[in-house]
């Protein structure tokens, strides 16, 4: 008779050995009091095991700080290696930004900023000829107007420039530069600089031109129209218009077939700070608050309450046109439900 | 994936379970066992589904415990504090608390494959699947799980011997 194996004996009444094998072991259990002394501690062992396990069950909450939403951990590299990377960085970049901004290029822009500042200028001797009892424009009030070469630039991400004088109704002056051509004649009209002027913005107007031109042929007509549209004609403010109307439009409800409910294939915003209504995904009933955009990790959206503070957490996955996943529902981070996430438009704080 | 929610509905409250028990704190469980199923979402399709979602966890946890030395500290501060506060418990709250103080002193005590093992056995893992998440031959989880067992309770009795003995020297 062989010595009890404890391992075996564990496996035995943990009811994970073979039918065959069981029955030999049960055996011998039966018949060896060694081996019937192991098994009855090996029981007295599982259970105290699974008492003494289950008084850990009783672990409270918040003992540890709240964690960060884990992320794959980056390789963690010598400082040495990033202070190599970060000069060969800026090297490229560096190189790379003198390629690809010729100096004609820059030029143009701060020949565009000019004449903007120079329409502007104008447009403000206008509005004061127009209204004779304004206050007069300080140069400091004018400068705040002025656009930064970066707005030019930037093609329609920053706001377009106005040019509001506070008691004169003067057109917003977005400056487009195929409005230069029209602009060029009625500052013929005036006196003094306005010859100077015209002979600037004619110049900056060919400028433009030729520059949109090559543009054109490298980029694609309508890629080029689009951002000239956007950056020249106020047009960005459109977009952004119809951007709000869009968030503003309530989402479509889940449709729910036979209990499920199957989620609605709609474009999802992902930058921080857009909205979210959550539905629960198996009966599309609407859950929690609102929720928007803390950040974005891959393709899941972490979102939080727009109502501060709030318990509520939710992570959402991005795909195949659905956005799914789960909301803590409760305070203490307890308790979750799987849901349904649709675009929404930010309440108004 | 269709059926995440009902992968979500059989093993959330199992997953959760196993995680409290191997951390400590409730919430700190949650989490992973939130980000466990996050990372399901993402996937196709699962082979083995249980013992996928408890070897993520179980990675989730080993990350976690590497990369955070602050938390765990911090865990030692408040739970000194909260034993602290429990002087001023009923009787059977400080009972409870002390018991859980001892499992987990027990539990602590463990090789970590053990301690694995022995908490996966606890939410019914069978043993290929424990084997698989261990990376261990499956003939060897009955031996892995007997020690466990035996070490486990001659830690927690000895454990409970000494507060006792403390207790005694205290009275007296």
């Amino acid at each position: 008779m062989p010595r009890p194996d404890d391992g075996l004996i564990h496996t035995w009444l943990d009811g994970q050995l073979p039918p065959d094998e069981a029955a030999q072991v049960e055996q011998m259990v039966e018949t060896d009091a060694e081996w019937a002394a192991a098994a009855a501690e090996a029981r007295g062992l599982i259970a105290a095991s699974s008492r003494i396990l289950s008084a850990l069950d009783l672990a409270p909450a918040g003992v540890v700080l709240p964690t960060r939403p884990m992320a794959p951990a980056p390789r963690r590299l010598p400082w040495w290696t990033k202070a190599a990377a970060a000069v060969v960085l800026m090297a490229g970049a560096s190189t790379l930004m003198l390629r690809r901004t010729p100096e004609p290029e820059i030029a143009r822009v701060h020949e565009i900023a000019r004449v903007h500042e120079i329409a502007r200028e104008h447009e403000i001797a206008r509005a004061q000829e127009i209204a004779p009892a304004a206050p007069v424009v300080t140069k400091k009030a004018q400068s705040t107007r002025r656009p930064t070469a970066g707005a030019v630039v930037a093609g329609g991400s920053g706001e377009a420039p106005t040019a509001a004088v506070p008691t004169a109704p003067v057109p917003t002056a977005p400056a487009s530069l195929p409005a230069l051509g029209a602009l060029a004649p009625s500052l013929a009209v005036q006196s003094g600089v306005v010859a100077d002027q015209r002979a600037r913005i004619a110049v900056a107007s060919e400028q433009a031109t030729r520059q949109q031109r090559m543009d054109e042929a490298r980029q694609g007509v309508t890629q080029v129209l689009v951002q000239r549209t956007a950056a020249e004609t106020g047009a960005a403010k459109a977009f952004a218009a119809r951007d709000a109307a869009r968030d503003a439009t309530p989402a479509p409800a889940p449709k729910v077939v036979g209990g499920i409910a199957k989620e609605v294939r709609v474009p999802f915003p992902t930058h921080p700070g857009a909205c979210y209504r959550l539905h629960d995904s198996r009966t599309s009933v609407e859950v929690g608050t609102v929720m928007r955009i803390g950040r974005m990790d891959g393709d899941t959206l972490r979102l939080e309450s727009v109502q501060v503070p709030s318990p509520l957490r939710a992570w959402v996955v991005l795909r195949d046109g659905t956005a799914r996943g789960v909301l803590t529902t409760e305070p203490e981070g307890r308790g979750m439900i799987l849901v349904t996430a649709q675009p929404v438009s930010c309440p108004v704080p | 994936m269709s059926d995440v929610e009902r992968l979500f509905r059989t093993y959330h409250a199992a997953l959760v379970r196993y995680l409290t028990r191997r951390l400590g704190d409730r919430d700190w469980a949650d989490e992973i066992a939130q980000e466990t199923f996050v990372r399901a979402l993402r996937q196709e399709h699962l082979v083995n589904e249980r013992s996928w979602l408890f070897a993520v966890a179980s990675n989730l946890v080993r990350d976690e415990a590497r990369k955070d030395i602050r938390h765990r500290r911090h865990l030692a501060l408040l739970a000194a504090e909260q034993q602290d506060a429990h002087e001023e418990a009923p009787d059977v709250m400080i009972e409870r608390a002390l018991d859980a103080a001892d499992a987990r002193h027990a539990l602590d005590a463990l090789a970590e494959r053990d301690r694995q093992a022995l908490l996966l056995r606890g939410e019914g893992l069978d043993y290929p699947e424990i084997a698989e998440i261990l990376g261990i031959a499956v003939g060897s989880v009955g031996t892995t799980l007997s020690r466990a067992r035996k070490r486990l309770a001659e830690t927690y009795e000895a454990q409970v011997a000494q507060r006792t003995q403390r207790g005694n020297h205290a009275a007296s």
